[in-house]
């Protein structure tokens, strides 16, 4: 192992903490050193309004979406066994992609939530629909084929709505939300962000010793004592939660979920157990960096986060990907 | 101490029979072998053991406790289960994965236990190494060493030797025997007689599904056994106080 577990939590949380403040000096609204000593001593006033109001909700927002999508992508990655999986593969984010859309089809974009709450809704009907599933098969072949499955179903739906769509200024609305972003993000979508990663934190903390023995086959596991049906179901509810929360708050974010496990098992954190902390913790700041980048990099119009996430983590992905071939090569 | 009483037992795979109305009684401080020919439902009954499959007919009791309605952390406690599967999915170190065995100790007591039990089968070298890394002789006695540290009474494994050069098979069976020898019920398959008849206490030789005889290695390896199970002729013997079995060929049926 390269670094401890604890030792990378901790320099994780001190980096992401240290930024968000870093990051809390940009934006739109030049603040001069007056207006930072209101923000702290006077709320109400201009300087608070932006500090604690937009600012700080924004950048929190961004570490909680990535933080969820890290700890969806290293529960999903632990549970299939596959390195390749991320929280998008069982259709979860297709699903609340395409509630969401059709609120925005429906002229529902501009009343508060309404679009959240669509998204929730899909992400939670495909769920339901995993769940009832793995009841009866909860072998992960099959659980990864009928994900594949609705994700190709829910993403041909998605096409119909953009094709059916009534107006370019509706389907432009669609493309603009699917491409993520955490701006304008209020309080609410923090506390969405901290009600998952508690709730399936929790979860993780009491079950997650299961994918520990799943390292070496379901039959072993079982051997052990695990109830893998039980093991299952909650780990796909619980990266459900994390991954329609995500969408629902964020829009599509790509690659953090599949990227952060791996940026942690190349410090040298292989057991599937004790990645799923820094593995969230890395995706906070994978996102909060490329939401930081999306602010800073000149454009005609902001940058889109999702798009950033996954021109960022593919490359990366890739470097990752060729170093473990090579690894592979050696054996 | 552990007893494991089989009645009866029976299960059905995609139709077929595989295990055919088994009974028998395994006790504690023996060595049992499992042979057959390929197909002979040995891995099926060692699953049906260890309860990871449905019987269909039958019930395996552990110290007179029925193993299907025991809760299963518990029977965990009892039972050790190598699967003839040897997947490890990720790259973890040779130590944490031999350490997996004893999941009630504190990580620090499983890996000192986990590093010793590597050390006995010759891999102290490669304990921090990760799996993957190693050879698929390596891989074997890491997976071994899962079993082997664990305070389980009862070890149930499947072809343990697969990947194992003759040395190393001749040293496991050799660990497995002190641990029977410690007062633990130890069941294996193998498909090498020559080591089933050196090594058994008692052998289970099983046929198309059925537990054709359980009984010592002399009675076992008789001519009439081997010609009907294996296809094969041969004679056990004893050279210099240990079992020795001789095999030959017999025209392919």
């Amino acid at each position: 192992m390269l670094v401890s577990t604890s030792a990378l939590n901790i320099g994780l949380a001190i980096t992401t903490a240290v930024l968000v403040i870093a990051l809390m000096l940009l934006g739109d609204v030049p603040l001069s050193l007056h207006a930072w000593g209101d923000a702290l001593v006077r709320p109400g006033s201009v300087g608070a309004e932006v500090v604690w109001g937009i600012r700080l909700p924004r950048n929190l927002t961004a570490v909680g979406v990535g933080a969820m999508l890290g700890m969806s992508g290293a529960l999903m990655q632990g549970l299939l066994r596959n390195p390749l999986a991320e929280p998008g593969l069982l259709g979860v984010s297709a699903g609340a992609g395409l509630a969401a859309s059709i609120a925005i089809v429906l002229g529902l974009g501009l009343i508060p939530f309404v679009v959240e709450g669509f998204a929730m809704i899909g992400a939670t009907a495909i769920a339901v629909l995993l769940l009832l599933f793995v009841q009866r098969f909860p072998q992960r072949q099959a659980l990864i084929l009928l994900g594949v499955g609705l994700s190709a179903l829910c993403g041909a739906l998605m096409a119909l709505v953009f094709n059916l769509s009534p107006s370019p200024v509706t389907t432009a609305e669609i493309l603009s939300w699917s491409m993520g972003s955490v701006q304008n993000r209020s309080w609410f979508d923090v506390l969405l962000t901290v009600f998952g990663l508690v709730v399936v934190g929790a979860l993780s903390l009491h079950l997650g010793r299961g994918l520990r023995f799943l390292t070496l086959g379901e039959e072993t596991a079982r051997s052990m004592g695990i109830d893998m049906t039980r093991l299952t179901q909650a780990i796909v509810f619980g990266s459900s939660l994390l991954a329609g929360l995500a969408v629902a708050v964020a829009g599509v974010i790509g690659f953090v979920g599949l990227a952060s496990p791996h940026l942690v098992r190349a410090l040298g954190i292989k057991d599937p157990y004790r990645l799923i902390w820094p593995s969230t913790l890395a995706g906070g700041l994978m996102v909060l960096i490329a939401d930081g980048c999306v602010r800073l990099i000149p454009a005609s119009g902001e940058l889109r986060l999702g798009v950033l996430t996954s021109l960022i983590g593919a490359p990366l992905f890739a470097i990752l990907a060729y170093r473990s071939a090579r690894s592979w090569m050696q054996d | 101490m552990a007893t494991l009483d089989l009645s009866d037992v029976s299960v059905i795979l995609g139709g077929d029979t595989v295990v055919q109305s088994v009974t028998a009684r395994l006790e504690p401080g023996k060595l049992y072998v499992l042979v057959g020919p390929n197909g002979a439902g040995k891995t099926t009954l060692l699953k049906a053991m260890a309860s990871l499959l449905r019987l269909n007919a039958g019930r395996v009791r552990l110290n007179d406790e029925d193993v299907v309605t025991m809760p299963p952390m518990r029977r965990a406690a009892h039972m050790a289960y190598l699967p003839q599967e040897r997947t490890i999915a990720w790259d973890l170190p040779s130590v944490d994965v031999a350490a997996l065995g004893c999941p009630h100790l504190t990580p620090e007591l499983a890996r000192q236990k986990a590093f010793a039990e590597l050390q006995a089968l010759g891999l102290q070298e490669v304990s921090d190494r990760g799996v993957f890394g190693l050879s698929g002789g390596q891989r074997a006695r890491v997976l071994l060493a899962r079993v082997l540290v664990s305070s389980a009474d009862i070890y149930l494994l499947d072809e343990p030797l697969i990947a194992l050069d003759p040395a190393w098979q001749r040293h496991v069976l050799i660990r497995l025997r002190e641990r029977a020898a410690e007062g633990r019920t130890v069941v294996l398959s193998l498909h090498d007689l020559h080591l089933a008849a050196q090594f058994a206490d008692e052998v289970m030789l099983m046929h198309r599904g059925q537990l054709v005889k359980m009984a010592g290695p002399e009675i076992i390896f008789s001519a009439k056994h081997l010609s009907e199970a294996f296809n094969l002729k041969g004679e056990l013997s004893i050279v210099d106080g240990q079992r020795m079995l001789r095999l030959e060929s017999l025209p392919l049926l």
